[in-house]
């Protein structure tokens, strides 16, 4: 940017210059008229050709700096056309993301402003709301369709299920869109922790002790999860394998999760201005 | 004589500008320019620039909307004190939820790739992976962690960090190293649970890996921008 300016200065000063001259020529020119005229038509026909082209050149030099400025700007300048593509369709999702919270915002807005207009109580709607925000958070028991997954240890396999083969599985199952998980009947909820303890003999989520089997249980589209799931060679399901640790994953169309019976809380937590 | 000039300058003039746009198209053949793929493939950057100007729109649209809504919330519900504990306890779990924009203490950190250039060793050890996001987001949590984001992407309760080929995606979008992971919550434990003997980021270090980690009254951790909706959870009474 700081170029361009000093360029762009350059060139006013440029053109300062140059009209100056065309002034001078100007001024010698309605001076010499009664001397000499063929000359002076020769000089000045001169003079406005190289006045064009110094312009077109001016003007293809901004354009070309106009446009690599604005590459610079976003930091597309050097990227190559498969990254291109990928951020185009990462700015794709962003914004069918932010759409569809935008149009769920403005159905409530709708209304409260219908509620508002025949006053009516609107602490119905805020309880609504309410309620909705429990249900994403798991304060609520659900219900729908998806996955069970059974991980057992056994004799045969190489090691005892640990706390990051759990981590690992909650991972995949929210990259295929789990909207509910739970281990052995306690919902996992947004920042919560599994741990092992003493070498994998004990894995812990809070402070419930969680043992093999391990039942996980999902709510989300059964297909796209146990699709996910089974990826060969690098889905969860072949890794697990691999290592001889016995997994079991079937459909479920009524899978129950029950709600989190934790605290959860926001004691540090300030609303931002 | 006069004339004679005039037509030496126009002659220079004309040579230099035919150097300078002989040079400038050269350029722009060379293959690895930047201003030869610049043009090549400026109809992907016009679309990128687009769907970048309409997700930046919606994200404004968006951000209206919630004040609105809010304002709404306000002016419907003056009356009584029970509405206002009730706004008090949608406040609390939007920011639990992850979709406001929250403050408060706890610690940021700071984890990149290790320079070493050393080829005896393991590249896969120089690099953070995204299970080692995973162990570390598992460890804040585990210190009571109430609030994460890594390189300004919110943890919330859908995201899963994943990588793709090279690339490590959270929330489905790409993150890279150095790698920022702010966590609001008590400042003691969480910085406790990082930076102690045996934890998450002695093995980082030990693979080195960089890891700074700071203490601070003031941690600012921005919302979740995606939506968060229930398409197969039913709620069951």
């Amino acid at each position: 940017m700081e170029n361009n300016q000093e360029i762009k200065e350059n060139q006013d000063s440029k053109n300062i210059k140059n009209a100056n001259i065309k002034k001078k020529e100007s001024k010698n020119n309605a001076k010499k008229p009664k001397e000499k005229k063929p000359i002076n038509k020769a000089t000045l026909v001169l003079s406005i050709v190289a006045g064009i082209i110094t312009l077109v050149l001016i003007a293809s030099i901004f354009v070309q700096f106009r446009t690599v400025d604005e590459s610079k700007e976003l930091d597309i300048e050097g990227l190559r056309d498969d990254e291109l593509r990928t951020q185009i369709a990462s700015y794709k999702s962003r914004y069918e993301e932010t759409m569809e919270q935008y149009n769920a915002n403005q159905n409530t807005i709708n209304e409260y402003e219908t509620a508002i207009n025949e006053n009516k109580e609107t602490t119905e709607l805020l309880d609504q709301e309410i309620e909705q925000a429990k249900t994403l958070l798991g304060l609520t028991n659900v219900r729908g369709s998806g996955v069970v997954v059974t991980l057992t240890d056994t004799d045969e396999a190489l090691y005892t299920y640990i706390a990051d083969d759990l981590i690992l599985l909650i991972n995949e199952l929210k990259y295929a869109g789990a909207e509910a998980i739970s281990i052995n009947d306690n919902r996992i909820v947004n920042l919560s922790d599994i741990v092992t303890l003493n070498d994998g003999l004990i894995i812990l989520y809070g402070n419930v002790r969680l043992t093999s089997p391990y039942v996980v249980k999902a709510i989300g589209d059964p297909t796209y999860l146990m699709s996910t799931l089974s990826i060969k060679n690098s889905g969860y399901i072949d890794q697990m394998k691999a290592n001889g640790m016995a997994i079991e994953v079937k459909q479920d169309n009524n899978i129950e999760i029950g709600a989190y019976t934790g605290e959860i809380d926001n004691r540090y937590l300030k609303e931002a201005e | 004589m006069k004339n004679k000039n005039a037509y030496i300058a126009i002659g220079i003039v004309c040579v230099v500008l035919a150097a300078a746009i002989t040079l400038q198209i050269r350029t722009m053949q060379g293959e690895n320019s930047a201003v030869s793929q610049a043009f090549a493939n400026s109809e992907l950057k016009d679309s990128l620039l687009e769907w970048k100007e309409k997700s930046d729109n919606a994200e404004a649209d968006l951000e209206k909307s919630v004040e609105r809504l809010d304002e709404l919330r306000q002016t419907s519900t003056t009356n009584g004190n029970s509405s206002e504990e009730k706004q008090e306890e949608l406040k609390k779990y939007n920011q639990l939820l992850g979709i406001t924009d929250v403050t408060g203490e706890g610690i940021t950190m700071t984890v990149t790739d290790s320079t070493q250039t050393n080829t005896a060793v393991d590249m896969n050890n120089l690099i953070v992976h995204d299970s080692d996001l995973r162990s570390l987001v598992n460890e804040l949590s585990n210190a009571g962690a109430e609030a994460i984001s890594i390189n300004d992407e919110r943890i919330v309760s859908t995201t899963a960090i994943t990588c793709a080929g090279n690339v490590i995606l959270i929330n489905g979008n790409k993150v890279g190293s150095p790698f920022t992971i702010k966590a609001i919550g008590n400042q003691e434990s969480l910085y406790g649970a990082i930076t102690r003997a045996g934890g998450y980021t002695y093995g980082l270090r030990a693979r080195s890996i960089q890891v700074e980690t700071k203490k601070s009254d003031n941690v600012q951790i921005s919302k979740y921008t995606g939506a968060l909706s229930f398409k197969y959870a039913q709620n069951d009474d």
